[in-house]
């Protein structure tokens, strides 16, 4: 099944004119939500360990599939001093620009949101280059997982 | 809508859905995968199109998968671009590519 653009004979429309054409894949999406971390007020020193909390989903799917948003290792917070202790959404945080004024590079709060065969999961860490305290807050990351699977080679023109 | 199809989501009457309301409308482009590729190294291939696509990208750690690339706010690097014949990977770290029929320049 094709269905062309506005404008465009669906019977000799290149390919990019297309509104839908049954010869491609398309996004299929399984599952819309949220995962929220409810973190702690943390106070450590000069080089300690980082904490990690993890928010996890089962999806059920047996394999690796599509998601988004794209997070990997956002800003999710700072230290207190510095005016830290917001709650955070991990979407809205992606496109942030990165503030060097918003504290020592090695303190701070990432979130990471990735996927196995079994799960997504929203991972925070905490990190204490220089001492310092995090404040109490939430981190929320909306998802979207598809049936796509990741690592599926093919080329369907 | 002149003529076309749209389908609603359950529960909702399809003559007065909102976009939002609809599981396709055919107002709407849709983004139109045609190809698939993993890649373990910085190397470059040809995508078969004569323009640049839409594409996005998974990278691999460990056993986990991530959209897009590491690194925080604007100091995020690219590890993968198009041109009009061409994919380009810029590192050896395992990536899914997904392109698009749809020009990332339209």
């Amino acid at each position: 099944m094709k269905i062309s653009k506005s404008g465009f004979d669906v019977e000799t429309a290149a390919n990019k004119d297309l509104i839908l054409s049954t010869q491609f894949d398309m996004f299929k999406i399984a599952k819309t939500g949220s995962l929220v971390l409810n973190l702690p007020e943390e106070t450590k020193g000069d080089g300690a360990a980082s904490s990690t909390y993890t928010q996890t989903y089962s999806h059920g799917l047996g394999y690796v599939p599509l998601l988004i948003p794209d997070a990997s290792s956002v800003l999710t917070d700072v230290i207190t001093a510095l005016g830290g202790g917001e709650d955070a959404i991990v979407n809205d945080a992606a496109n942030d620009a990165f503030i060097m004024a918003s504290g020592p590079p090695g303190t701070n709060e990432l979130a990471t949101l990735y996927a196995t065969t079994t799960q997504i999961v929203l991972k925070v860490v905490r990190n204490w280059d220089y001492a310092g305290t995090f404040g109490a807050h939430s981190v929320t990351c909306y998802y979207t997982i598809f049936y796509n699977k990741i690592g599926e080679t093919f080329n369907l023109l | 809508m002149a003529y076309g199809i749209k389908v609603s989501k359950p529960d909702v009457n399809v003559e007065d859905a909102t976009n939002v309301q609809t599981v396709f409308n055919s107002e709407n482009n849709t983004f139109k995968i045609f190809r698939g590729d993993t890649t373990t190294s910085a190397t470059n291939y040809t995508h078969g199109l004569d323009y640049p696509p839409a594409f996005m990208y998974f990278v691999k750690s460990g056993t986990t998968w991530t959209a897009g690339a590491p690194g925080y706010g604007g100091e995020k690097e690219a590890l993968v671009s198009v041109d009009a014949t061409k994919v380009y990977t810029h590192t050896a770290t395992e990536m899914y590519i997904i392109l698009f029929i749809n020009p990332l320049n339209e």
